[in-house]
């Protein structure tokens, strides 16, 4: 029954216990209410029935299992873990290490290890390396949390969550469910796509959100940057190395860094389109084009290339939990200093909160602070 | 010789890291970098069938884009048998 705080510690017991129970919901005048005195005799919940026989309350299911007498046995829902983190970025993994070192229980669900920073070669404003490859900070950072024997499960994807009782419980993309006592969200950013026919059946076939990584496969072809900001300047840099051709197309006027911008500006395998909207990528088996057309005109005009780099800013990863918690107009989920959502329990740090200036240190930081929030949290509630 | 083939290009996060789990799996693998070796690059665009992005895993006749440590895990255990 809702309003029962007896019915939440026989719930939260049993999980604890890691005892298989099904829940049944009552009202005041209910069918359930009328079937719970029926069976039980008693008006007021919870009522614990092992099987079809009534054990009776809260109390009375501790003396039972301390007796020993329940059928049901221990130990047949998964573990109960003290805190399950979600992403495998910098916030997650430095989430996970302060996790271990206060000793919790710890479980990280993650798509990948590294997360949006692997979009990009290397650092040079991670406080003590003065330059690093990214990929060799993300094996440091996965080292270090390795170290303390934290448990992972890598390549899924968590796909739904219950965050309405005192457990959580976390389901991922295999089917499986994970019961915790509180959460860390930290899922991060992911490319914003254009939503435009086209974008999604050519990605890899010449559609492309890493010009780090696929610019030099374009050597000699010509390309379109969708964007106008820095991440578009510097795909634009990436690929004035090895294209032919290179159209950026931009709804607004470019804004960036200066010396970026001027470098593109300069350079004379550049044509630049600000105005122009971008409404269909052109090709069957590979791009073969893009389709522009001019706010101001109307004009719809087609550029023939082999690949389209789309640099048009970052999305937060908060679909699981946008009717959930509080987020503000970006779908970034509002946060106070102890990275707090709203939801007792529910924690959220790093680029999926409206935490200002998304970088890789303060991201760790805010994992940092969310894992000894958790904790402070978890101590509480013993 | 190795049954895995993977084409990377050199300022490719995710192909460093795509090295270094295949290394700790102590999986065998013959690297192209793509950037350098246009034959290669041909070759991965037509195992493909027309993909530009790296990295391209060929494994076992299956061609997998991307870096994907979760069904790469399980592509490896159905080529190479469990334990890899
Ligand atoms: C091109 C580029 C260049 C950058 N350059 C710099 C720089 O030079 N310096 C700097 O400090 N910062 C830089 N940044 C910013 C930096 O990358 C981010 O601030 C940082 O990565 C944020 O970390 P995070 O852990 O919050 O999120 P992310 O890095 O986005 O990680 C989120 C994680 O959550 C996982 N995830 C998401 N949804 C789910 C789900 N449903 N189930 C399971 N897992 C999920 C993802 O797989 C990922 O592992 C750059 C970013 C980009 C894109």
């Amino acid at each position: 029954m809702e309003g029962c705080p007896f019915c939440i510690k026989a719930k939260s017991f049993l999980m604890e216990k890691g005892i298989r129970f099904s829940e049944i919901k009552v009202r005041p005048g209910s069918k359930e209410w009328a079937q719970m005195h029926q069976k039980t005799g008693m008006r007021i919940p919870p009522q614990i029935l092992d099987g079809d026989e009534p054990i009776g309350n809260y109390s009375d299911l501790v003396n039972a299992y301390a007796a020993g007498k329940l059928t049901e046995k221990p130990g047949l829902i998964s573990t109960l873990y003290d805190v399950i983190i979600i992403g495998g970025g910098p916030a997650g993994l430095s989430a996970a290490l302060y996790a271990a070192r206060k000793v919790l229980k710890t479980l990280l669900i993650s798509q990948d290890i590294g997360g949006q920073v692997t979009y990009t070669y290397d650092l040079d404003n991670y406080l003590g390396f003065s330059q690093i490859e990214t990929a060799d900070l993300i094996a440091k950072f996965e080292e270090h949390v390795e170290k303390y024997g934290v448990e992972k499960q890598v390549g899924k994807k968590v796909t739904s969550l219950d965050l309405t009782g005192k457990i959580k419980k976390v389901t991922s993309d295999d089917g499986k469910t994970y019961f915790s006592k509180s959460l860390i969200i930290a899922t991060g950013k992911r490319p914003r796509p254009l939503n435009v026919p086209g974008e999604r059946e050519l990605i890899g076939k010449g559609v492309a959100y890493c010009s780090t990584c696929d610019a030099p496969l374009f050597a000699g072809a010509d390309v379109a940057v969708i964007g106008g900001g820095n991440s578009a300047l510097e795909a634009v840099l990436d690929l004035d190395k090895v294209a032919n051709k290179i159209y950026m197309v931009s709804l607004t006027e470019l804004s960036g860094d200066q010396i970026t911008m001027d470098k593109v500006k300069k350079s004379s395998k550049v044509k630049i389109y600000t105005q122009y909207d971008t409404t269909r990528i052109i090709g069957s088996s590979s791009v073969e084009g893009v389709e522009i057309k001019s706010l101001d005109t109307q004009h719809v005009q087609k550029l023939d290339v082999e690949g389209v780099f789309i640099e048009i800013g970052l999305l937060p990863n908060s679909d699981l939990v946008i009717d959930i918690l509080s987020t503000n107009e970006f779908g970034e989920i509002l946060i106070d200093n102890m990275c707090q959502t709203g939801i007792a329990g529910v924690f959220a740090c790093g680029d999926v909160t409206n935490v200002p200036f998304k970088q890789v240190i303060i991201a760790a930081g805010d994992g940092a602070k969310a894992s000894l929030a958790a904790y402070n949290y978890l101590i509480r509630q013993r | 010789m190795a049954k895995i083939k993977i084409y990377t290009s050199p300022k490719c996060p995710h192909c460093k890291m795509l090295k270094e789990f295949l290394s700790k799996k102590k999986v065998d693998y013959i690297a192209y970098d793509v950037t350098t070796d246009k034959e290669a690059l041909k070759e991965m665009i037509n195992i493909s069938d027309g993909v530009r992005s790296v990295p391209v895993i060929f494994l076992c006749d299956k061609v997998i884009v991307g870096f994907d440590q979760g069904s790469l895990e399980q592509e490896l255990t159905k080529c190479l048998g469990p334990g890899a």
